[in-house]
């Protein structure tokens, strides 16, 4: 336990360090959490130095964070820099998310636009597919890595930088990038799926969430802030995928809850100026269980409100619980409505940090957050935002009438482009059958 | 085989096993035991999952299921270590115990010998599904529709499952009220690529679905499911086959 310069070591024994070497001590004991997770920190690197040496053989391409990304640093786990680009995003989209909670990426987009950043909304892209896999076992290591792969490949074609919407294809796919770059059996059999449908090894030198793009344009988001949040307290749910999956790749910031907990989402938080307020199950699941949200709902339901809900209103009287994952938000949500019925008092919203940012700089709350698609009470939040839902209702209501008699919405779409794509157009799927 | 085990059911080192779990594991099938472990052990991905248990429990510690069902993550990876020398008991914990783990992998992050339970699960999971085991047909039978529709489009949840109040009905009247008016709500969305889209989650490109339906047959994902649900392998398969894929 560390509280200032000193070091708790037991019960009557305590060491003052110096700043620097309190710094080292901290980073130490990081480097040794991260330890924890496919091999070691030491082999997470050695991946990323044998991807540099594929590259220089011929063997694969990696689609480098170059400047025209305008890349932001940050540190990771492991300790390393990890550069997150800024522009000219390929949008990888979660089906969860389009699915189930569309504001989550209408507002992502509603900010980049607002914020002027170029981005890609392809229809040339398929999910990970691994929601699946988790939940059933119905897929392979060969599978998953071509499908990562084939999304990646369109990417660097499309000359546009992937940015990862789900938490489980960012996990999944460093899962697939460790296995393609280390195991030759696994890169030989993807590259004979991908040449056959005319595509080759193209992997991200970073695989990026949009949480991390979040956390660097934090600034930049605050700045264009139009609410007050300073009344708002918000709780913050990490979803496992994007820290517990290979953790040692996820943002890390010893300005943010000292280095000890992934900082996006929290730090966006901060950066708006609302209240953090933490709790002790902040480390638990939110009970989605990949195939328990779809057909053993009572267990995830229970835990999600058991574990996390009661336990956040309780120990925090949070307004807002705020996460950065598809599967999250909905559990989180979704999961409320029977614990009321039978006589349970807490609830919450749950949002996405697109969403709570999105807000705060004024987008609308029905037509860009689309938060009639959640089901907690979100009114007495949007009240402490300052925000008139019912004028806001009124104004969605009259919108989705004009919608019925067959008008269209005004789209959010990207600014234009500075970089061209590579190549364009379908590949041929050279054998079949 | 068994012959660690005592009269209380208690075997190898103290870890509890009930008489039941013995009863049951005496009758499985000796041959597909042994075949489910060679799987495991030459899975590429076993070094990395697995190394040594010392069963100290942080795994099960960390592990949501275990608030809620008969599951840990200990077991698991303890029934692993043990399983050249007892591969009935592995095959017995394939039926049910696995399904219930939630891959949220606060097992993996915790274990200080860097085992990856929530991996070895997933891969279970995996063979349990090609050798088309009763514990996969019945854990992926509810699955049927969601199959089909990622294995066709790339895509699993879709709007249309809000057409009717039947899915999620746990969802209370907010369901109800977004079935009465799902299709305007869906065309309203302010993103040109999923606005009015109900039976995908996005708009989908037909190569996009063509080259997804190639790389499933190629890695054998088509003939792995096809042990576990026959129905739905052979729609997935004619649906390839109009694509130009089959």
């Amino acid at each position: 336990m560390i509280e200032g310069n000193a070091v708790q070591l037991g019960k009557d024994e305590e060491i003052q360090l110096s700043k620097e070497d309190t710094k080292l001590f901290e980073r130490l004991a990081s480097e040794r959490k991260a330890k924890l997770a496919m091999g070691t920190t030491e082999d997470y690197l050695k991946m990323l130095d044998k991807m540099r040496e594929l590259e220089k053989k011929g063997e694969i391409i990696i689609h480098h964070v170059e400047e025209e990304y305008k890349p932001v640093g940050v540190r990771t786990l492991s300790g390393r820099e990890k550069k997150i680009p800024t522009v000219e995003l390929w949008q990888h989209k979660s089906c969860g998310q389009c699915g189930h909670i569309p504001g989550y990426i209408s507002a992502l987009y509603w900010i980049m636009a607002e914020l002027g950043i170029p981005f890609v909304d392809d229809t040339n892209q398929t999910s990970c597919t691994a929601w699946n896999y988790y939940g059933s076992g119905a897929s392979n290591s060969v599978a998953l890595s071509a499908v990562f792969l084939r999304n990646m490949h369109v990417a660097w074609e499309k000359n546009a930088y992937p940015l990862i919407h789900c938490g489980t294809s960012y996990g999944d796919y460093k899962e697939c990038r460790y296995l393609v770059v280390m195991n030759e059996d696994i890169r030989r059999r993807v590259r004979s799926i991908l040449n056959k449908i005319g595509r080759d090894i193209v992997i991200p030198e970073e695989l990026v969430h949009y949480s991390e793009w979040l956390h660097v344009m934090r600034q930049r988001i605050a700045e264009r802030k139009k609410l007050d949040l300073s009344d708002v307290k918000a709780a913050v749910h990490p979803a496992c995928h994007t820290y517990k999956l290979m953790a040692e790749d996820y943002t890390y910031d010893e300005n943010i809850l000292g280095g000890t907990r992934p900082a996006p989402t929290s730090s966006i938080i901060l950066a708006l100026g609302a209240k953090l307020v933490d709790y002790s199950t902040w480390y638990d699941c939110c009970g989605f269980g990949f195939r328990h949200i779809l057909t053993e709902r009572e267990i995830a339901r229970s835990f999600a409100y058991f574990r996390k809900i009661r336990p956040v209103v309780k120990e925090t009287g949070a307004d807002v619980l705020v996460t950065h994952d598809t599967g999250c938000v909905t559990t989180l949500d979704k999961s409320q409505i029977v614990a009321l019925a039978h006589g349970y008092k807490e609830t919450i919203p749950v949002i996405s940090d697109s969403q709570l940012s999105a807000l705060a700089m004024g987008a609308h709350p029905f037509k860009v957050c689309q938060l009639q698609w959640h089901l907690a009470d979100w009114k007495p939040f949007l009240e402490k935002m300052g925000i008139d839902w019912q004028k806001a209702q009124g104004e969605y209501k009259e919108y989705l009438e004009m919608i019925k008699k067959g008008g269209k919405p005004s789209f959010i779409r990207s600014p234009e482009r500075t970089l061209s794509p590579r190549s364009e157009g379908m590949h041929d799927i050279k054998i079949a059958g | 085989m068994l012959h660690k085990l005592n009269e209380d059911g208690w075997h190898y080192g103290g870890l509890p096993g009930l008489q039941w779990e013995a009863e049951n594991a005496r009758k499985a099938e000796g041959g597909i035991a042994r075949q489910v472990v060679e799987e495991l052990y030459n899975d590429v991905r076993f070094e990395e999952f697995y190394h040594a248990c010392i069963n100290c429990g942080n795994c099960t510690s960390k592990c949501p299921p275990f608030r809620l069902v008969d599951f840990e993550p200990r077991i698991v990876v303890q029934k692993v270590m043990h399983a050249k020398d007892e591969p009935e008991l592995l095959y017995q914990m394939m039926d049910q115990y696995i399904w219930a783990c939630f891959q949220c992998y606060s097992c993996w992050e915790v274990c200080p010998a860097h085992n990856n339970p929530g991996g070895l699960v997933a891969i279970l999971k995996e063979i349990a599904v090609r050798h088309g085991l009763n514990s996969a047909k019945k854990a992926l039978e509810p699955y049927s529709k969601i199959l089909y529709k990622v294995m066709t489009t790339g895509t699993q949840i879709t709007p249309d499952m809000h057409i009717t109040i039947a899915l999620f009905k746990d969802w209370g009247p907010h369901k109800a009220e977004l079935a009465k008016n799902i299709r305007a709500e869906r065309a309203g969305v302010p993103v040109e690529t999923m606005a009015g889209v109900m039976d995908k989650s996005w708009k989908v490109d037909e190569g996009t679905m063509k080259e997804l339906m190639f790389i499933e047959k190629e890695a054998g994902v088509f003939d792995s499911v096809e042990k576990t649900l026959k129905d739905v392998t052979d729609m997935v398969r004619d649906t390839a086959k109009e694509a130009g894929v089959e």
